[in-house]
């Protein structure tokens, strides 16, 4: 059974333009420019039970919009949604009971307070009963490893350590469908993969259907098996993480910094983007070389003294969608 | 839902508005501060008027005055100052949060004011008093009458939350609330009879600010405090009722109408 369902949603903005300098502010406060900016364009899809569906994108495709009308707060300018049997903006209130949403960059914590002021008042909100809260709290603090901050006051607390308070917020009241914009922004690696396990685990043992957003292809990796890519308000791919990865993120950018400088650096599938003395910057396409080739090879030549090795960002990968696109057309002609 | 249950879940946000609040402790000094300061230059003031002619209009000597501005003040200070908080909301995209709980937006942002205010409130009224008592001495009051000013008190103050989040709702439509405040908060020294009660006022004038709901925010509760009159408490909450009906039907079409063109920032 689809836990969300979409079929034609579509949102247009308004936005005022003002033209430069002072004549320009006077001139549109007496008659203003109001352009039109298409957010969302008539996407659709179906999400089911129990899935965990990556909604990735840049900034400004359209994914934050399209997740604050799957959850109310956005009424659309077209087109319906229902998310577990009810349309969102016409039902805010009920919905709110049913499912849980985490906003990366906003807070739903009251900062001057520790987090066990906040989780007790959403006890409250949610009308959870004492008892299931104390137990459902025990689990999730345990989980989320939330007890030596739980006293602390939530503006003393780390980036991680917030957001883990956050989805445990977000999840006390056992929602059945977890809305998550953007939760690993601005983290750590150790504190993404921290928080990223606890998403899996909360799917795998509750059942929660999760809607995740991100511009971390790293986030849609290592949670979901099913993506979909928006860009400029349209989805443009909707497909399994593996065909994705099969067919457009083979490529991973490897930054490297030897002890040595060297002349050049030649291997079958790898294509130097930078290089000046020690340093790299090569593009490997995995399906012909695998990392660890990559490595050796450096490492017969100098010492290697700094690696990072990246998925290409999300930008690169809409490109290259684009690009397939075009050039499948053009096949077809 | 039953009305008890949703009554306890918005007790316990203000509840929480009230625990918050204790973590602004030098603001909230300072605050004081400043309002013992204002209080101590008004007796000063009234003293030497008084004193020179023997001021006394309508039954307010310098004695009243010094009681109506602690009164006035401390209403005017101690109110929950919740004014920036729905446009740093959809300035901020934070209203994302605020919106889809299980409560109503409206009656979260009131339980959460009273929480602050009834804390502030409290405060000011002793500092007030104190200040007032060492400086004219006491005025006469009954628990009875104590009785009659809090309820009008406590309306005074839902018509302030409610002018307010009429003013704040507006952050729906214009991103910047804060000339509204502004002027707000001018038309309440004058309207709203800050400073002095309407009783000194001239005529024209007073009629004027009686006509507005500003007047039952300040003045009101302020000269019964003073001067309380049964009469006067009547019709006082009477019209205090009237205009809170008035303006919560305002505020709610607002909400309504701002709810279903909300632009939210950064998506």
């Amino acid at each position: 059974m689809a836990a969300i369902d979409v079929c034609g949603l579509t949102k247009v903005f308004e936005v005022r333009e003002t033209a430069p300098g002072l004549a320009g502010s006077l001139r549109s406060v007496i008659s203003p420019t109001v352009r039109e900016i298409e957010a969302v364009r008539t996407i659709s899809f179906s999400v089911d039970e129990g899935e965990m569906l990556a909604f990735i994108g840049p900034n400004g495709a359209g994914k934050s919009t399209t997740i604050k009308m799957l959850t109310g707060i956005l009424h659309p300018t077209g087109g319906r949604a229902s998310v577990l049997g009810i349309t969102p903006w016409e039902n805010r209130q009920r919905l709110s009971s049913e499912i849980g949403c985490v906003f990366g960059q906003r807070s739903q914590l009251w900062y001057h307070l520790p987090p066990r002021d906040t989780f007790e008042l959403l006890a409250n909100v949610y009308e959870i009963p004492k008892s299931v809260y104390r137990d459902r709290l025990e689990m999730l603090a345990g989980r989320f490893e939330l007890a030596d901050f739980m006293s602390t006051p939530v503006r003393k607390l780390s980036l991680g350590q917030r957001m883990r308070c956050e989805i445990a917020a977000s999840l006390l009241h056992g929602p059945k469908v977890l809305f998550l914009d953007e939760p690993t922004i601005g983290l750590d690696v150790v504190a993404k993969r921290a928080i990223r396990g606890l998403i899996r685990q909360m799917n795998r043992e509750e059942g929660v259907t999760v809607f995740l957003t991100s511009h971390d292809v790293g986030d849609m990796e290592e949670l979901c098996r099913r993506v979909m890519i928006i860009n400029h308000g349209e989805l443009i791919l909707d497909t399994s993480v593996s065909a994705l990865r099969r067919d457009y993120l083979r490529f991973k950018i490897v930054r490297v910094r030897l002890a040595d400088a060297i002349d050049g650096f030649e291997m079958d599938g790898v294509a130097v983007i930078k290089h000046k003395r020690a340093n790299l910057k090569l593009s490997v396409d995995t399906d012909l070389t695998s990392i660890d080739e990559v490595l050796a090879g450096l490492m017969r030549r100098a010492r290697i003294v700094d690696i990072t090795i990246a998925d290409p960002p999300t930008e690169q990968v809409i490109a290259d969608i684009y690009g397939r696109d075009a050039s499948e057309a053009l096949a077809g002609r | 839902m039953t009305v008890m249950t949703a009554m306890a879940k918005y007790f316990h946000v203000a509840r929480v508005s009230m625990r918050a609040r204790t973590a602004y402790l030098a603001d909230f000094l300072l605050g004081s501060v400043f309002y013992a300061l204002i209080l101590y230059v008004f007796v000063q003031l009234w003293s030497v008027i008084g004193g020179t002619s023997g001021f006394v209009v309508e039954g307010f000597g310098p004695r009243e005055l010094v009681w109506y501005l602690m009164a006035s003040e401390a209403i005017m200070l101690g109110r929950a100052r919740f004014e920036h908080e729905t446009d740093e909301e959809v300035k901020t995209g934070a209203i994302a949060y605020s919106l889809n709980k299980p409560y109503h937006y409206v009656m979260f942002k009131l339980a959460s004011y009273w929480g602050e205010t009834a804390l502030k409130m409290a405060l000011y009224i002793l500092i007030g008093s104190a200040v007032a008592l060492a400086a004219v001495g006491p005025i006469r009051v009954s628990a009875t009458h104590l009785a009659g000013v809090l309820a009008c008190t406590v309306l005074a103050l839902t018509l302030n939350f409610l002018i307010g989040m009429a003013l704040s709702l507006s952050a729906f439509w214009v991103e910047d609330t804060a000339p509204f405040f502004w002027i707000y908060s001018k038309v309440l020294f004058v309207l709203g009879g800050l400073f002095a009660p309407m009783e000194v006022y001239p005529d024209a004038l007073a009629r004027v600010a009686r006509a507005t709901p500003f007047n039952y925010v300040l003045y009101a509760p302020a000269r019964l405090f003073v001067q309380f009159d049964a009469d006067f408490l009547l019709r006082t909450v009477a019209m205090q009722v009237m205009w809170a009906a008035v303006l919560a039907l305002l505020v709610m079409a607002l909400y309504g109408m701002g709810v279903k063109r909300l632009n939210v920032n950064g998506g």
